[in-house]
C-alpha cells in the first residue's frame, strides 16, 4: 500500500486568504445562528436574562429564608443577592458553551457539505454568539444590580478579563467535548451531569476567603473558582478579600484549547457523513 | 480539473469495515457531463462526497483544481428550519456573493412563489430540488455534483435545468449520480457504471445503459 495519500480538507492557501475565508464563514454562521435562535421571536433573548436572574435570586432567597443575613457573610456591605446573581453569570456562560458542545457536530453535520466550513468554524461561531449574549447580560446586571444595591464596579478591566478568560476556558473545553462526542456517544451522557455537579463547585456561591485554609488551596485548583474571584474583585474591590492566580488560569486555557484542537482534528476524518 | 486516483473508501459496519469503493479512477474537465449509474447502495453518494471534498478517502489521491459544488442531494446543504430566502442569504454570505443579487437569482430560478418565505421543511421534493439548484446556480461553480435532485422536477423544470447546464457547458462540468437511465440520457454525454466498488466507463451512453441494465 504505497499510494496512501491523505487528502487535505482545506486547500493550501496563504494565511491572509485563509483568514478572509474564516471571517466570511464565521460571519455567515453567526448570522444564521442569530436567525434560528432569536429571529422569529424575542423569547430566546428574554430567557437569556431570566435564567441568571432567577437562579441567583433563588439561591440568595434560600439563604435569606434559612436565616442568613442580607449582606454576604464575611463581606459587610455586599448584598448577598447581588453577589449570587453576579457569581452565576460566568458559570452561565461556561455551562451554555460546554453543554451545547455535545450537539455541535451532529446537529450541524449537513453544514460540513459546504467545504469551506470546518468544525472549528461551527464551534467558534456558536460560542462567540453565546459570549456576546452573556456579556450583554453581565453588563446589564452590573448596571441595574449596582444601581439598586449601590455597588459601583471597582475595576471594569478585571470584570472584562474574567469573562474573557471564562470564554476561552469554555471554548477549549467545548472543542474537546464536541470532538469526543462525535467519536464516542457516551461523552454526551457524562457532560450534562458533570455541568450540574460543577455548579456548586464553580465558586459562584462562595468566597474562597471564608473557607478554611486547607480548603482554600483545594478550591483554587479549579480555574472556575479563580475566575469567579477575579470577577468579584473587579466588582467589589476592597469590600472583599479575593484570591486568584491569572497565570494559572492561562495555563488551563492553553491546555484545554490545545487538546480541543487536537480532538477536532482527530474527529473530522472519522465523522460518518450520511 | 478534478481527478481521483485509485481511491478506496471503507465504511464502518458491525463486523468491521466494509469497502464501498475499491480503487476508483476518474478525471473530469470543464465541459464534461458525466453520468454515473448505479443501483441502490452501490456507493454513488459516497463517491459524490469524496468528489465534493466533504469526506476523506481511506486511501488514494484526490486532486481538485476547480471550484466544486457541494453534493446537490435532497436536504443536503440546506437548513430545513430556515426559509428558502434565509437559505439563500446564508449561501450568499458563505460564498461571498451579493445578498440581493443572490436572492433575485434564486427566486427567479426556483420559482417558489410565496413558498420562498416558508421554512424549507414544508417543501415538496420538487420544490427542494428547485431551491438547491437555484442556490448552486447563483454561485457559478466550475463543477456541479448532482445527486438525484433534478429527477423530482416536472417537465417544465427539467427543461429549465437542461438549459441551465447547457448555458454553462463551456465553463463548467457536471457529474450526476443516479439510478435512472432517463436522466443520464437527458443530461450527460458520457457515462460510467458503478458496481462492486469499481467504476467502468463506456464509450457511448447506450453502451453504458445496456451494461447497467444487465448489471
Amino acid at each position: 500500500m504505497s499510494d496512501i495519500v491523505a487528502t487535505r480538507f482545506e486547500r493550501r492557501r496563504g494565511l491572509a486568504a485563509m483568514l478572509v475565508v474564516r471571517e466570511r464563514v464565521i460571519g455567515a454562521l453567526i448570522m444564521r445562528e442569530l436567525q434560528t435562535r432569536f429571529g422569529r421571536s424575542n423569547f430566546g433573548f428574554i430567557w437569556l436574562f431570566m435564567e441568571p436572574l432567577m437562579l441567583g435570586s433563588m439561591v440568595g432567597g434560600i439563604h435569606l429564608v434559612s436565616g442568613g443575613d442580607h449582606d454576604m457573610a464575611g463581606a459587610p456591605g455586599v448584598s448577598m443577592l447581588f453577589f449570587f446573581v453576579i457569581g452565576y453569570i460566568p458559570f452561565f456562560l461556561f455551562r451554555a458553551i460546554v453543554s451545547r458542545a455535545t450537539t455541535a457536530v451532529h446537529a450541524n453535520l449537513s453544514l460540513l457539505y459546504h467545504r469551506d466550513i470546518t468544525l472549528q468554524d461551527i464551534i467558534v461561531s456558536r460560542n462567540l454568539l453565546e459570549f456576546f449574549a452573556v456579556a450583554g447580560v453581565l453588563v446589564a446586571m452590573l448596571a441595574v444590580g449596582g444601581w439598586i444595591t449601590g455597588s459601583v464596579t471597582q475595576s471594569p478591566l478585571k470584570v472584562v478579563l474574567a469573562i474573557v478568560l471564562m470564554f476561552f476556558l469554555a471554548h477549549g473545553l467545548s472543542m474537546f467535548i464536541a470532538g469526543a462526542t462525535a467519536l464516542f456517544d457516551i461523552v454526551d451522557r457524562i457532560v450534562h451531569p458533570l455541568t450540574y455537579i460543577m455548579m456548586p463547585l464553580s465558586g459562584a456561591f462562595f468566597m474562597v476567603d471564608t473557607l478554611p485554609p486547607d480548603w482554600q488551596a483545594i478550591a483554587l485548583l479549579s480555574p472556575l473558582v479563580n475566575i469567579n474571584e477575579l470577577l468579584r474583585d473587579g466588582q467589589f474591590g476592597l469590600l472583599i478579600k479575593s484570591h486568584y492566580d491569572i497565570a494559572y488560569v492561562l495555563q488551563w486555557i492553553l491546555g484545554v484549547n490545545f487538546l480541543g484542537l487536537m480532538m477536532l482534528r482527530v474527529a473530522r476524518p472519522r465523522l460518518h457523513m450520511y | 480539473m478534478l481527478r481521483l486516483e485509485n481511491v478506496w473508501k471503507a465504511h464502518p459496519v458491525r463486523s468491521g469495515m466494509r469497502d464501498v469503493l475499491k480503487g476508483i479512477n476518474l478525471e473530469i474537465e470543464r465541459g464534461d457531463a458525466l453520468g454515473i449509474l448505479g443501483r441502490n447502495g452501490a456507493g454513488k453518494s459516497t463517491l459524490l462526497r469524496l468528489l465534493g471534498g466533504v469526506d476523506t478517502p481511506t486511501r488514494g489521491r484526490i486532486t481538485r483544481d476547480m471550484t466544486v459544488s457541494w453534493p446537490l442531494g435532497f436536504g443536503i446543504g440546506v437548513q430545513a428550519t430556515m426559509t428558502g430566502a434565509d437559505n439563500a442569504r446564508f449561501i450568499a454570505r458563505l460564498y461571498g456573493l451579493g445578498i440581493q443579487e443572490t436572492l433575485a437569482k434564486v427566486e427567479e430560478f426556483a420559482e417558489l412563489g410565496p413558498y420562498f418565505h416558508e421554512p424549507a421543511r414544508n417543501y415538496s421534493s420538487g420544490m427542494m430540488g428547485r431551491l438547491l439548484l437555484g442556490l448552486s446556480f447563483a454561485m457559478e461553480f466550475e463543477c456541479y455534483l448532482v445527486d438525484e435532485v433534478v429527477g423530482a422536477g416536472d417537465s417544465r423544470f427539467t427543461e429549465k435545468c437542461i438549459q441551465a447546464f447547457e448555458d454553462r457547458r463551456e465553463r463548467a462540468a457536471l457529474v450526476m449520480v443516479t439510478h435512472s437511465m432517463e436522466l443520464v440520457k437527458q443530461y450527460c454525454r458520457r457515462a460510467a457504471v458503478l458496481q462492486d466498488g469499481k467504476l467502468r466507463f463506456y464509450d457511448d451512453l447506450d453502451e453504458a445503459i445496456a451494461a447497467y441494465y444487465v448489471s
